[in-house]
């Protein structure tokens, strides 16, 4: 049995999604509850960081004389420019003030440790659908119905906007001639993205999100600097969009659609667009197996010279055979669009499911 | 009758698994004809991850396709390995494991100098899979508010607290210990951060007294005891033990596989160097493993003198591939170009790779590359192995053996060898073997528990053997000569051959062939003798042949673009294309 690498390409079906806080704190909607994309799901106070005042060398006194000085208790609240610490002499008397808002966490060995004020972190629902479960603390499973289709790497970000599918085929790049006032708060699809200046175009105009085949990878480390979700379907290697994700994203257009940009990727947390839509009678489940190999599946050529290329298993070959050049691995005989049947090693195919 | 009924079998038979991050290898070991052999072996995807989440589905899938294969029945209907092996012939006697699927354990390493405590930590943390997260070292300039900022935001497993020589400097060691005792305060959840002491001894009692408390704490030797010394033994043995309780351990269903073996779970690398220092007492001599993985790089040497490893998991020819542009310049991996490629189309390959970490190359310009960016991957941990064990060169080697598919799935033996001759350069006279049917590791296993089984698995052909390699050490101008050599052969008679500087030259010799072999080398060039002493030695063949490196040491590549390609493509041809 020969289980390659697989993507998820699916014009409807039941999709479950953790929303999860990095840390504890409060989940605020309940299991069945209808949320929407906006909707807060749940929220925590997000650490700041802490502030050490080296107190015993400020005043110039042992480390364990530093509570005799203290002006305010360990655990209280505390404000920016509030003295901390006073020592009165005979001739001059020292005084500290807090550098921060926060609370004073703790003395330690001469130290004051002051812990700045938590921010307030909000976990949006960034997509439509109910809630299907509760990690009590923590956050919740959300289920919808829709579209759901995988990418290779996203910049980091997720983001939420109605597609508009920007040029006319999955081959050509997205431009600056793309983008004016109209797409503001769109998300844009492409066959692949090379310029730059696109990306400073859609930030201006609050593009939402940019879907591409590909972008250089020179570009690659410059693309978490961006405000909205940027997703890459094929790889860094100059490839079109494949055929079925771009005529998919083609049928979603003017949809709402989710996007989420996980850049650290694995197999089970690759970054992926949801369009949320009706549920219909019949949706398939959430599929949990990895499906093998098999002759009629549709899959996606990962390496040169047919990267990107997608076409149809004609015969899987289980055990190995030689390549065209002499590497001997298990894989399958594929036809590509233009009728030609190639032998291609299994690592390098991408079963489109 | 079921298979579980009936009665075990008067000998023993292993079943091994190896389970990586994404594959899981599982080989079978069995008497045939009285002697242990390797009788099958299956690969199936690690299954650690969803929607699995169990290690033991993707040993019981491997074990499917072994029963699938050979026939014999592995596994009950509840899915139960079946122990012992049966005289039906179900079953197997003995289970052990493998494992590198865990994730690597999260470090921070403290300590005062940069290249003595910092690097001698470095040095026993490399023995582990594990990220070296954060350092802290007086060269890092970070006030106490950014270190402890830093250990909040870096949230380590484990930090390795060094510094100080024994009986030297305390006032530094003291605070960056008070620093750490703050931060992991500050950081400790439900469970404490893993805090392991290895520096200055006379700071002991101190250190311990601050940390006992808030920490999981644990003392080594210092591993810098004086400037010149370093001590390691302890501290690998303590992150051994905590890689092992920390990450596997916490593999999910990892109760499961320990419910099939009453021994304990081995660490891949482990296994590893295991096998290594096995393969070094059978030959009384050095022998240096090296494993290429996806996403880790193992290098071991073994030998009289010294038992090493070191253990990168930020590089490897998959996800970890772009850290290998944080060693070298896109530049240095076009120059050992055999094909005209730019440094920016490098640059896409690598980022593309690892997006696609699991592929292989289909076209010839791929494949050169591939074996390019294998070629720097070893030859940066080789030379950070030089460095780290304070070597000026490779000791004479009796045996090289490789792991990893980039190098023994290449399409054709030599190249392998080229990649590792061009890697390490080593001198001298040893064989070069693969590990085809990715077994090493299961072979370390069995080397532990039953090394009589080893033996005879080996002797059995569970390695392939590539040739022997003659090496000389040594320059001269291009067309001197650098090496005489008489082959005596039985199949082949006598065959007396002048090979010149700069040559590299692959004479035929079937596996399992012996040869003869007088070697006299020129005056400026070395085989291990001292310069222009040469020997009598006998060599055997493998699916390379006798492999004759005259090319010297260091190797010089020519500045000019157009020679430079011409040379590095005669040396694949004269490898065998």
């Amino acid at each position: 049995m020969i289980t390659p690498s697989q993507t998820t390409v699916k014009p409807l079906i039941k999709i479950r999604r953790q929303r999860m806080l990095p840390q504890a704190g409060e989940v605020i909607v309940s299991q069945g509850q209808q949320v929407s994309p906006v909707q807060v799901v749940a929220r925590t106070s997000q650490q700041k960081g802490f502030t050490v005042i080296p107190a015993a060398e400020l005043l110039g006194v042992p480390v364990e004389e530093v509570p005799a000085y203290l002006l305010v208790e360990e655990g209280t609240a505390i404000q920016r420019k509030k003295p901390l610490l006073r020592k009165s002499g005979l001739f001059n008397s020292k005084q500290f003030t807090s550098p921060v808002n926060g609370i004073l966490y703790e003395v330690s060995k001469g130290r004051l440790i002051l812990q700045q004020t938590p921010d307030l972190f909000e976990l949006r629902a960034m997509l439509p659908g109910r809630v299907y479960s509760v990690r009590s603390g923590w956050g919740v499973v959300i289920e919808t119905t829709g579209t759901l289709i995988q990418a290779v790497w996203g910049s980091g970000r997720e983001g939420y906007g109605k597609i508009r599918v920007v040029t006319d085929d999955r081959e050509q790049p997205i431009q600056e001639q793309h983008i004016d006032a109209d797409v503001r708060g769109a998300i844009l699809v492409a066959g692949y993205l090379d310029q730059r200046q696109v990306l400073e175009k859609a930030a201006a105009n609050s593009v939402r999100g940019i879907i591409v085949g590909s972008v250089p990878a020179v570009m690659a480390p410059l693309l978490p600097n961006y405000r909205f979700p940027i997703l890459v379907t094929e790889g860094f290697a100059g490839q079109p969009m494949a055929p079925t994700i771009f005529r998919l994203l083609q049928q979603s257009e003017e949809r709402q659609a989710s996007l989420f940009g996980n850049k650290e990727a694995t197999q089970e947390k690759r970054p992926e667009i949801i369009v949320s839509l009706p549920a219909g009678e019949g949706v398939e489940d959430v599929q949990q197996t990895a499906p093998a190999l098999e002759a009629g599946q549709q899959v996606r050529i990962l390496r040169a010279p047919y990267a990107g290329e997608v076409g149809e298993v004609v015969t899987v070959h289980p055990y190995s055979r030689n390549s065209t050049i002499g590497l001997r691995l298990p894989g399958a005989d594929v036809s590509l669009a233009d009728g030609q049947v190639v032998f291609v090693p299994y690592p390098n195919l991408d079963l489109i499911k | 009758m079921s298979e579980i009924d009936s009665a075990p079998t008067d000998h023993s038979s292993f079943l091994v698994a190896d389970c990586g991050k994404s594959v899981t290898t599982v080989a079978l070991f069995d008497a045939v004809d009285g002697m242990c052999r390797l009788v099958a072996r299956a690969a199936a995807p690690t299954t650690v991850g969803a929607p699995w989440s169990n290690i033991i589905v993707g040993i019981q899938q491997a074990l499917k396709q072994i029963s699938e294969v050979t026939g014999r029945i592995l596994l009950s209907e509840h899915g139960e390995l079946i122990m012992p092996a049966r005289t039906t012939g179900a079953g197997v006697d003995h289970f052990g494991a493998t494992i590198s699927a865990a994730p690597p354990l999260r470090t921070v390493i403290a300590g005062l100098l940069q290249d003595v405590s910092v690097a001698s930590a470095r040095h026993a943390l490399h023995t582990i899979y594990a990220d070296e997260i954060h350092t802290f070292s007086l060269a890092d300039n970070l006030t106490e508010q950014e270190r402890i900022n830093a250990l909040l935001e870096a949230k380590p497993e484990l930090i390795l607290l060094t510094g100080g020589t024994d009986g030297g400097d305390r006032g530094r060691l003291r605070e960056l210990a008070e620093t750490i005792e703050v931060g992991i305060n500050l950081l400790n959840g439900s469970q404490k951060t893993h805090v392991v002491f290895a520096g200055n001894r006379a700071m002991r009692e101190e250190v311990t007294k601050l940390l006992e408390k808030s920490a999981a704490y644990q003392v080594a030797d210092n591993v810098r005891p004086t400037l010149e010394t370093e001590q390691l033994a302890t501290t690998i043995d303590i992150l051994g033990d905590l890689y092992q309780s920390l990450k596997i351990e916490n593999l999910p269903g990892v109760d499961d596989v320990k419910a099939w073996s009453p021994y304990p779970l081995l660490p891949t690398a482990r296994a590893f160097s295991g096998i290594i220092d096995y393969f070094a007492a059978l030959y009384e001599g050095n022998v240096v493993g090296l494993d290429l993985g996806s996403d880790s790089l193992s290098y071991a040497i073994s030998g009289p003198q010294q038992q090493r490893l070191l253990v990168r998991t930020d590089l490897g020819v998959g996800a970890p591939l772009p850290n290998l542009l944080n060693e070298v310049e896109p530049g240095e991996i076009v120059k050992w170009m055999p094909v005209e490629i730019t440094s920016s189309q490098v640059y896409s390959f690598i980022q593309d790779k690892a997006l696609h970490p699991y592929t292989v190359p289909m076209t010839e310009k791929e494949l050169y590359l591939e074996q390019t960016l294998a070629r720097l991957l070893l030859r940066t941990v080789h030379n950070e192995a030089l460095v780290s064990w304070h070597w000026p060169a490779l000791p004479p080697l009796e045996m090289l053996l490789v792991r990893g598919t980039t190098l023994v799935n290449a399409p054709r033996p030599g190249q392998t060898v080229l990649t590792v001759l061009d890697a390490l350069q080593p001198t001298g006279i040893f064989s070069v073997a693969i590990d085809k049917y990715g077994v090493l590791p299961a072979l370390g296993w069995l080397a532990l528990h039953e090394p009589l089984a080893t033996v005879q698995a080996l002797e059995g052909g569970a390695l392939v053997d590539l040739g022997w390699v003659i090496a000389p050490a040594g320059q001269a101008e291009p067309g001197k000569l650098a090496l005489k050599i008489v082959v005596d052969s039985e199949r082949k008679g006598n065959l007396e051959l002048d090979v010149t500087s700069g040559e590299l030259e692959v004479l035929p010799l079937a596996p399992g062939e012996e040869a003869q072999l007088t070697l006299k080398p020129a005056r400026n060039f070395d085989i291990g003798f001292g310069p222009g002493h040469g020997k009598k030695v006998t060599v055997y063949g493998g699916d390379v042949g006798l492999i004759i490196d005259a090319r010297g040491r260091p190797l010089q590549l020519p500045q000019d673009e157009t020679a430079r390609r011409s040379l590095l493509r005669q040396w694949h041809w004269d490898m065998g294309g």
